[in-house]
């Protein structure tokens, strides 16, 4: 089944006003495809996602599946498995019966049906569940419990709405790839909501980034990781997140800007210069990774005011001018907090964003 | 200045004093237990012990004797057939009545739950009539079933219904039913604020996680809905069954138990025997045996249906 979604706009009347949660987005999601929205809280991606599941009535817009016009029809009718961000257990029914109740439904006989829950529940590690109510269950176990319930609807398309936040890290990692496995044996195109962008980017074949109420930018992972289109997805894509410095065109020629930053001139190497014109206003961005440290050398100044230590990799935060940056270094480093410092930019692979609409100009050339 | 502050002060203190005393656990325990074991007591146990104990006395109304007679009540009572007459009758019209409330008040319940436009209003207006005596009630419609005059049945031939005009509480075979169906119009209410507050605290996902699996109105009735209000139902049903085993008022202003004892149910029964027999010792025997019919019902409903069992929601 493919998903297209255009101009879908929802509105929602309160005593204080209407409130827009979505604002004319478009999308199209292929078979098979894992598709993910990631963004801010608040930004409009549960309600994007129950349009779609027709638990919301769109304000306006379309909603097409295989190229057929859903509006009207109900949610029970489309067949799509949703995994709600509140999770939705039945309490007053076992687990193994929350479970198989897409099968209920459907009238398989009893046995077949626990048969059913007892494999989904295998592949979500909670076998020994199934006889228990979901009062006493824990988070995470009621969000697996969720999942095996998507996993023996066998739908047209799945809906996740945040499936794994309540899960710790080891187990998040262990049902991702379950997940990922039940998706790419079945074929059905996943819509999956997260906010967090190191899930969305380690699952998905594409993803939107959504913001108040719009999407900014959608794209493969390295698309928005490599080529965001704006500052936002820049901001919000990548961990650590990428630095951001305010300045002025000074000159720009040939695959040479020169950006003013605080009244020192960085020289970046672009592909296009043509893009930018002498007394522009732009944003520099640049990631943690592609700046460097030197006690003695650099473009810009600043102090170590924390060190810490992120995997295999230690991050330094810099104050300076310039205002803050974070920098990654090798976790044998010989830097202290408190040191005063020089850094450089890498200067052929930075992100040109003019300040006024953060939309990208340019970009260097191996970003 | 000085004084106000030693007056304020010693106010406070004062104040301070009381609390401190108020807070003492057992002074608390009193004050919060007495009032309400007090009321129990006088209300409850004094009439409830005094009536069991006067079931074993031949009392004469008038002289106020009480005589030592053992169980020779009871056994004049459960040797009678009228005793068991009533006591069936009772058994119908609490049935009867259970039915009716539960089966109109949980459809008048589901109908509110709906949103619509004035739902505020629409459960406003269904929830008045609980506010009317139920003495008034009975004269009401006393009137609209009146056999010469009543509503119902100008209405009833206009529309083709009946024949002629019927005495609903005038004939033996319709008085039972035209009794219960006016006890239930009030006390079905009762059923819809129960169920209708249940109903509320369902919470919507639960609906909507059904619709994604695919559930039809029907099935998210049967496995959401239904299992939802056991609970209630359990309660409302007992306490029901129980209140209109005992009701007396509706019954005394619609039909007296007549015609011919057509609806005198148990309650009636004891008060004919009480006050048109004057054989006050009879009469409380028939309370004692209601007692123990109810108390044995009760516990075996609650053996039966195990609500610990089924009362399981969030
Ligand atoms: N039923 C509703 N009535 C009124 N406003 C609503 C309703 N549902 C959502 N909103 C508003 O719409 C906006 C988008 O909400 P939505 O739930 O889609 O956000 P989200 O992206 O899923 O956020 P989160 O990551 O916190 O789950 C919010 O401002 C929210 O307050
Ligand atoms: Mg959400």
């Amino acid at each position: 089944m493919t998903i297209e979604v255009s101009s879908l706009r929802k509105e929602f009347s309160s005593p204080s006003g209407t409130i827009t949660a979505v604002d004319g987005i478009d999308f199209s999601i292929d078979e098979g495809d894992f598709f993910t929205f990631v963004g801010p809280s608040g930004c409009g991606k549960t309600t994007t996602l129950r349009c779609i599941a027709g638990l919301e009535t769109p304000t306006s817009g379309s909603i097409r599946f295989d190229g057929e016009d859903m509006t009207g029809k109900p949610a029970h009718k489309r067949n799509l498995a949703m995994m709600f961000q509140n999770i939705a257990l039945y309490p007053h029914m076992k687990v193994k019966e929350n479970i198989s109740y897409p099968l209920k439904v459907r009238n398989v006989p009893k046995q077949e049906r626990y048969e059913n829950a007892e494999e989904a529940a295998d592949i979500m590690q909670i076998r020994e569940l199934l006889e228990k109510y979901p009062g006493e269950l824990s988070g995470g176990q009621q969000q697996r419990a969720a999942l095996a319930r998507t996993i023996v609807h066998e739908p047209e398309a799945f809906l996740m709405d945040e499936p794994l936040s309540d899960l710790d890290a080891k187990l998040k990692v262990e049902i991702r790839k379950e997940i990922q496995r039940v998706h790419d044996r079945v074929e059905k195109p996943t819509i999956y909501v997260t906010h967090d962008q190191e899930e969305a980017m380690t699952m998905s074949d594409r993803i939107a980034v959504f913001n108040d109420g719009g999407i900014e930018q959608i794209g493969t992972p390295d698309e928005l990781y490599q080529r965001p289109t704006n500052r936002f997805v820049a901001n919000f894509i990548g961990n650590p997140s990428m630095n951001f410095f305010d300045g002025t065109v000074d000159r720009a020629s040939g695959e040479t800007v020169v950006v003013s930053v605080d009244g020192r001139d960085v020289e970046l190497r672009v592909v296009d210069s043509t893009a930018v014109g002498v007394g522009d206003e732009v944003t520099v961005g640049v990631r943690p990774e592609d700046v460097r440290l030197d006690r003695n050398d650099g473009d810009l100044e600043g102090e170590i005011t924390l060190i810490e230590r992120i995997g295999k990799q230690m991050l330094a935060t810099i104050e300076g001018p310039q205002g803050e940056v974070r920098v990654t270094l090798p976790a044998d480093n010989a830097y202290e907090k408190g040191e005063v410092i020089r850094l450089s930019i890498e200067t052929r692979a930075t992100h040109l964003f003019d300040s006024g609409s953060n939309d990208v100009v340019t970009r260097g050339p191996d970003v | 200045m000085s004084t106000i502050n030693k007056h304020g002060s010693r106010a406070r203190e004062l104040r301070d004093e009381a609390f401190e005393f108020l807070s003492k656990k057992k002074v608390l325990a009193a004050l919060t237990i007495l009032p309400p074991m007090l009321l129990f007591t006088f209300v409850n146990l004094v009439p409830i012990v005094g009536v069991i104990g006067a079931s074993f006395f031949s009392i004469n109304a008038f002289s106020n004797e009480w005589q030592w007679i053992g169980v020779a009540n009871f056994e004049t009572l459960l040797s009678s057939d009228s005793f068991y007459d009533a006591l069936s009758r009772s058994v119908v019209y609490a049935g009867g009545s259970v039915v009716i409330q539960v089966v109109f008040g949980t459809t008048l319940a589901l109908l509110l739950n709906r949103s619509f436009k004035f739902v505020n209003i629409a459960r406003t207006f269904a929830i008045l009539p609980y506010l009317i005596p139920n003495a008034v009630i009975g004269f009401m419609a006393l009137w609209m079933l009146n056999s010469q005059w009543g509503i119902v049945n100008q209405l009833a031939v206009q529309i083709g219904l009946i024949q002629g005009y019927v005495s609903f509480f005038g004939s033996q075979e319709s008085a039972m039913l035209a009794a219960i169906l006016t006890s239930s119009w009030k006390d079905s209410i009762f059923v819809t604020v129960m169920v209708l507050a249940r109903l509320q605290a369902i919470p919507e996902s639960f609906y909507e996680a059904a619709k994604m699996s695919g559930a039809t109105a029907y099935q998210r009735f049967r496995d959401i809905t239904l299992p939802n209000l056991k609970g209630v139902f359990f309660i409302v049903l007992l306490l029901r069954a129980v209140w209109m085993f005992n009701t007396f008022d509706y019954i005394w202003v619609l039909t007296q138990g007549g015609p011919r004892g057509a609806t005198t149910t148990a309650p009636i029964y004891a008060y004919n025997v009480a006050f048109g027999t004057s054989r006050l010792g009879i009469a409380a025997a028939v309370s004692t045996v209601l007692f123990l019919v109810l108390l044995v019902a009760a516990v075996l409903y609650f053996r039966i249906f195990e609500p610990s069992e089924e009362v399981r929601a969030e």
